[in-house]
């Protein structure tokens, strides 16, 4: 039988049992799941209740994580190791964000090497936001915090396939970084500085007039000498 | 209907460092988490920001849904 269990918190918030998606899951339920992806390690049913019901009366907030627990069927409950003081989840239950982090934090490293299967599906994974849809503070807290971290790996992760010649993924990292932060100068600097090593100088004239025409009329000012530098040559031919 | 709302406003700042106002201040607010984020903007002075978190406090303390 199929045992593979898998958490993703990337995007929507989804749960599989053996392959098959687990729909239905009580929101109290999917919140608890969540917050346990995102932790590499059991927590104290004082501190998940806190934090997941922080409004609530102790006594209330530990009623509501029972409830919680007990409103997850017999197979999603193989998810989740419970004790009398802790939670976590199961060890080979599989978290997209860790392995999205690991990626991230990898890429950051100081010995950075870019496998040559690096592509794509990196790009992917650091293009998604984490539970956008979520207002709870921890919820918020995880996203602006994964957001930071995979802007700067986009933007190492760009630099190093430009490196390495492969352009066009190069640019597709580039963009999601733009994407994700559209007024961040660095993004553009790195998506101009790819169609530059690509030798697309039209390209990248075209990719500093867009930024400059959205900071004007965004903010009201002009790029910094330091990109406009990049781009001098070409207005000046 | 919930017996309170709650607001969320994030504020990521970063600076531009050459720039003529080298401050930017994204803020992504809701004044009823319920309805999820109603406005996102980016800012370049101290002004500005502190302009649009008052308003997004009046906003929160207006008796009614906002917009």
């Amino acid at each position: 039988m199929n045992r593979e269990c898998a958490v993703s918190v990337l995007g929507t918030f989804d749960l599989s049992v053996g392959g098959q998606p687990r729909r239905g899951l009580p929101h109290g339920s999917q919140r608890l799941l969540a917050f346990l992806a995102l932790r590499d390690r059991s927590v104290t049913r004082t501190a998940i209740a806190g934090t997941l019901w922080p409004e609530a009366s102790e006594e209330h907030a530990q009623a509501s994580l029972r409830s919680a627990l007990s409103r997850l069927t017999e197979v999603e409950r193989t998810l989740v190791r419970v004790t009398l003081h802790e939670v976590a989840l199961a060890e080979d239950v599989i978290v997209d964000i860790r392995d999205a982090r690991l990626l991230a934090h990898r890429l950051l490293g100081a010995d950075a090497m870019l496998d040559s299967d690096v592509g794509a599906r990196a790009i992917e994974a650091l293009s998604v936001e984490l539970l956008p849809d979520w207002y709870d503070d921890w919820a918020v807290i995880e996203a602006e915090e994964w957001r930071q971290l995979r802007l700067h790996a986009l933007d190492v992760l760009a630099e190093q396939l430009t490196a390495s010649g492969r352009y066009a993924d190069a640019t597709s990292a580039a963009l999601a970084a733009v994407r994700a932060e559209p007024l961040r100068e660095t993004a553009h600097a790195i998506l101009i500085q790819v169609f530059l090593a690509e030798g697309n100088r039209a390209e990248a004239f075209s990719a500093y007039e867009r930024y400059r025409a959205l900071l004007k009329a965004e903010l009201g000012l002009e790029p910094t000498p330091r990109i406009q530098a990049l781009v001098q040559d070409i207005q000046r031919p | 209907m919930p017996l309170h709302r709650s607001g969320l406003l994030i504020i990521r700042a970063w600076l531009e460092p050459g720039s003529t106002r080298p401050l930017r201040a994204h803020l992504r607010m809701s004044s009823d988490v319920a309805a999820g984020f109603d406005r996102e903007v980016t800012l370049a002075n101290v002004e500005d920001v502190s302009s649009a978190v008052e308003d997004w406090l009046r906003n929160i303390l207006a008796p009614s849904s906002p917009k």
